[in-house]
């Protein structure tokens, strides 16, 4: 009787694949077993009762229901208590095979992602804490939000809130009574926030008033993302509001100098000081707020190159307490002996075999087939004088083999505007010190400046990044307001600052040639009237440029920072305050409403730390 | 239910900045007894924020044991877009004052699970005691948050979808294009405003003077739904004359005739304290 009882059933269940009639089924067979009396019972049924409910089961599971879990507790719950203690082992190794069933099920992805956060070691501090961090994350990013989300991510393990709420949390903890002691465990990670106040920030080329800047480890993050992840800072910097007559402190990034020959008397083609020399220039630079440079080697003999770039590749990197050497700037030898200004006319040389010469001259630097990586190459500027024989072709064997690596400058040439303008057209992307050393501006033949008055240049080519000294002797203070205003986004400042500089001497050696000073801000050959490089200061020039070209203070900023960074491709790490940068930076403080060109280096971060304050 | 009518739309921030400087001060928080407030986002609080945060840099004013609610957010908006709420909050707020980041709890437009998110949030606001200060503002249509016409006075966080009129009116933020704003948001109800232990409501401009007077002059009505601010025992309306305009003379000159009364209660002088309790020296709690 049961038996054909249980089969009409089966044949239901099987003839008829709804949902509602299997449970109706399970709900039959509960309902009979309750109804049996203890003796009717016997273990073959039992087994066969338990069969059939896991076939059933299973056919549910494998459709991949989800909602019938209750469901089936339900049902098993009345199965066991129709069951006589006799037959619970029977039924407790069906139900844990139904069990096994069950977690087999396909987890859907409105329960919890299967990706493990991406956390970097340096950002889990070793303690406690890590107790509590959630393997799973929340809210995996989706596409469209990765661009967001990607840096914030790797902060929500500090998130408190998260993990007080989130569903896997068993730990209660209470909300109200955490103080700042929870979060004193992230100045163990080496990152170290910190939080600049109240100050006016040269974000994008433009001053943006009353803003705060973030700063982790070395590099500056966005402090929204930081703050909303639940990242208090380690230490804050109120820069303290505008007081009367005089406007709030001004966060500009670190000055870039893309020529210096030499300073404090250490003159960089002079390879038996040369190490010492670059420590001693990096450290001191820092104090006018310069915080990447190029030391400058002027024309030489190809044995002092082979000396002094392995020297200089040495020194190449993120030093604390010292600006970072980008690379080496190469003026010369492939430069017009007209326009020799302070080098050594004997080490002159043109390019008859073209690229060939290049790699003999420089070895291998240039040299594509050395072991030199292309994207990690000293050798960042080549000056050179294109209407040379064979440098045209010497110029594209540059771009071709070095692309973008290594920019070449136009200097020192007596080049006429079609040579300047075919030069550009073949790579060369700067011209070094505009005006100085070169073909003067005639209005019927206005040489290499012509390429700077272009408003667009043929077949598309860019118009090439100049740079000017503004110390007010290289260059007249109009010519450089005439040449600023043809191409503002192309100025560069540079000091091309030689030995000399940052001393008080009158007299110096530069390679081997004797200078003298002649006036406060000039030094010349000695004997002669010919200029000898200069003894600026970077912020003297960014106040002489404000001055002579008549443009505001960020924009002399700008030329100083954001121009250079992008004529050596580094914009975006360097001369940048945007999220992702290099965290060097200057605070200029004592600006003036009435004087634009006013200002005064106060503090100097470079990679995250303060390495000078003014007295 | 108390009206303060003020001349106009910077003495309206000044009066509400200051009454909530002096409330939070009164208050005394404490690591253990934080208090509480509710924030709202538009143009209308941009100027309360802004004397907030000129009192931090005076010294006048701490949030570090400030916790804060926002009132809503726009669903998947991300959340470094320059307008979402969150990017709202940053720029005005919390940038500039030192309110510890684990204090700041705003909904989460981007969660994966949109209702979990309400419901969480309604724990939090139960697990920290319950928000002591609500201020908002108002909307064209009498709205508070995003609790369009229509919404239950007893509503609680949920997600909602935005009304025509408002998406029109948000539309200035987002370029003029209607199509750039987002349709849903998530929304405290308007049961979560009333349960706390005081709403401030800022109402400035003639473009809410019908608003106002809806609100205030009529019945509690679902389609004006900062009406149900006249049930609350302890409200409060900063408006500036322009909002006064659809309003009775009867009323207007009601309220600024008391209004001398209310200003005592916000000065050191003051007998009776922000919260009723009457004082006898002036620095006594």
């Amino acid at each position: 009787m049961l038996g054909s009882l249980f089969g009409r059933k089966e044949e239901h269940a099987g003839a008829n694949n709804n949902a509602a009639s299997r449970t109706q089924v399970l709900d039959h067979v509960s309902r009979s077993l309750s109804r049996q009396r203890p003796q009717s019972r016997n273990s073959g049924l039992l087994g066969w009762l338990a069969s059939t409910q896991s076939q059933i089961l299973a056919r549910r599971v494998g459709r991949g229901g989800d909602a019938t879990e209750t469901h089936q507790r339900e049902v098993l719950i009345s199965l066991a208590f129709s069951v006589a203690p006799s037959n619970m082992m029977c039924f407790i190794l069906n139900s844990l095979i139904v069990t096994v069933m069950l977690q087999s099920q396909p987890r859907t992805s409105s329960n919890w992602s299967a990706e493990s956060p991406p956390t970097s070691p340096a950002l889990r501090p070793i303690s406690p804490q890590n107790f509590y961090d959630s393997p799973i994350r929340l809210a995996p990013a989706t596409p469209h939000m990765l661009g967001a989300r990607a840096d914030e991510n790797k902060y929500r393990m500090r998130l408190l809130t998260d993990r007080m709420f989130s569903p896997r949390d068993k730990h209660h903890i209470p909300l109200v009574s955490l103080g700042p002691s929870v979060f004193s465990d992230s100045s163990k990670s080496a990152e170290k926030v910190i939080q600049l106040l109240r100050c006016d920030v040269l974000k994008n080329g433009k001053i943006v008033r009353d803003e705060t800047l973030w700063i982790q480890g070395n590099k500056i993050v966005d402090g929204a993302t930081l703050f909303f992840a639940g990242v208090k800072p380690d230490q804050v910097i109120d820069l303290g509001g505008a007081t009367a007559g005089q406007r709030r402190p001004l966060v500009v990034p670190g000055f870039i100098d893309v020529q210096i020959n030499g300073y404090f008397g250490y003159d960089f083609a002079e390879q038996s000081k040369l190490e010492e020399g670059l420590d001693v220039v990096a450290k001191g630079l820092l104090k006018y707020g310069v915080t990447s440079f190029l030391p400058t080697v002027v024309s030489s003999l190809p044995q002092t190159y082979q000396e002094v770039l392995p020297i200089i590749d040495a020194k190449r990197g993120r030093r604390s307490g010292h600006a970072e050497i980008i690379g080496a700037h190469l003026e010369g030898p492939f430069i017009a002996p007209c326009k020799k200004g302070a080098h050594n006319i004997d080490y002159f040389r043109s390019a008859p075999n073209g690229f060939a010469d290049l790699i003999e001259c420089y070895g291998k630097y240039l040299d594509p087939s050395s072991s030199v990586q292309k994207d990690d190459n000293v050798v960042k500027i080549i000056t050179v004088a294109p209407e040379l024989e064979g440098m045209l072709g010497a110029i594209e064997g540059i771009k071709k083999e070095w692309g973008d690596k290594i920019a070449v400058s136009l200097g020192h040439t007596e080049c006429n505007y079609e040579q300047a303008e075919k030069s550009v057209e073949s790579g060369v992307t700067m011209i070094t010190h505009l005006f100085n050393a070169m073909h003067p501006f005639y209005h019927r033949e206005p040489g290499p400046m012509g390429v700077i008055g272009f408003s667009s240049l043929p077949r598309n080519t860019k118009k090439p990044f100049f740079g000017v000294i503004a110390d007010g002797v290289h260059t007249s203070p109009s010519s450089i307001r005439v040449a600023y205003n043809a191409y503002p986004e192309g100025a560069m400042l540079v000091t091309d600052a030689m030995a000399g500089a940052g001393l008080d001497g009158d007299e110096f050696m530069l390679g081997s040639m004797h200078v003298e000073r002649k006036g406060p801000m000039e030094v010349v050959i000695a004997g002669t009237n010919t200029l000898a490089g200069s003894v600026a200061t970077m912020p003297f020039c960014i106040a002489n440029l404000v001055k002579f070209a008549g443009c505001s203070l960020a924009e002399a900023v700008n030329a100083a920072t954001i121009t250079p960074a992008k004529s050596l491709g580094i914009y975006g790490k360097k001369g940048s305050l945007m999220p992702g940068a290099d965290a060097d930076f200057v605070i200029l403080d004592q600006l003036s409403d009435v004087d634009e060109s006013a200002f005064r280096v106060a503090r100097v971060f470079f990679a995250g730390e303060e390495v000078f304050t003014v007295a | 239910m108390r009206l303060i009518i003020k001349d106009n739309y910077d003495d309206v921030c000044r009066y509400t900045s200051e009454y909530i400087l002096n409330r939070i001060n009164e208050f005394n928080p404490s690591p253990e007894r934080p208090f509480v407030i509710g924030l709202p986002t538009g143009s209308s609080p941009l100027g309360v924020y802004k004397k907030l945060v000129h009192f931090h840099r005076e010294g006048m004013l701490s949030f570090k044991n400030v916790i804060t609610f926002n009132m809503d957010e726009y669903v998947h908006l991300p959340r470094d877009h320059p307008e979402s709420y969150h990017s709202f909050m940053w720029e005005n707020l919390f940038k500039h004052v030192d309110i510890p980041p684990q204090n700041v709890n705003i909904l989460d437009g981007n969660a994966k699970d949109l209702e979990r998110e309400c419901t969480e949030y309604e724990a939090k606001i139960a697990a920290v005691g319950g928000i002591e200060l609500f201020l908002g503002g108002i909307g064209p249509d009498g709205h508070i948050a995003f609790n369009e016409p229509g919404s239950s006075l007893s509503s609680r966080t949920r997600i909602k979808t935005l009304a025509y009129e408002t998406i029109i009116a948000n539309s200035r933020f987002f370029g003029g294009d209607v199509n750039k704003v987002p349709k849903l948001s998530l929304t405290v109800g308007v049961g979560t405003v009333m349960d706390a232990r005081e709403v401030v409501i800022l109402i400035s401009g003639a473009g809410k003077a019908l608003a106002l007077a809806k609100c205030i002059e009529e019945g509690v009505n679902h389609m004006w739904t900062v009406s149900a601010i006249q049930l609350h025992p302890r409200g409060m309306i900063v408006c500036d004359d322009d909002a006064t305009l659809e309003l009775h003379v009867k009323t207007v000159k009601y309220f600024k005739s008391i209004e001398k009364v209310h200003r005592l209660l916000t000065t050191e002088e003051s007998k009776v304290g922000m919260d009723g309790k009457v004082r006898y020296s002036a620095t006594s709690k």
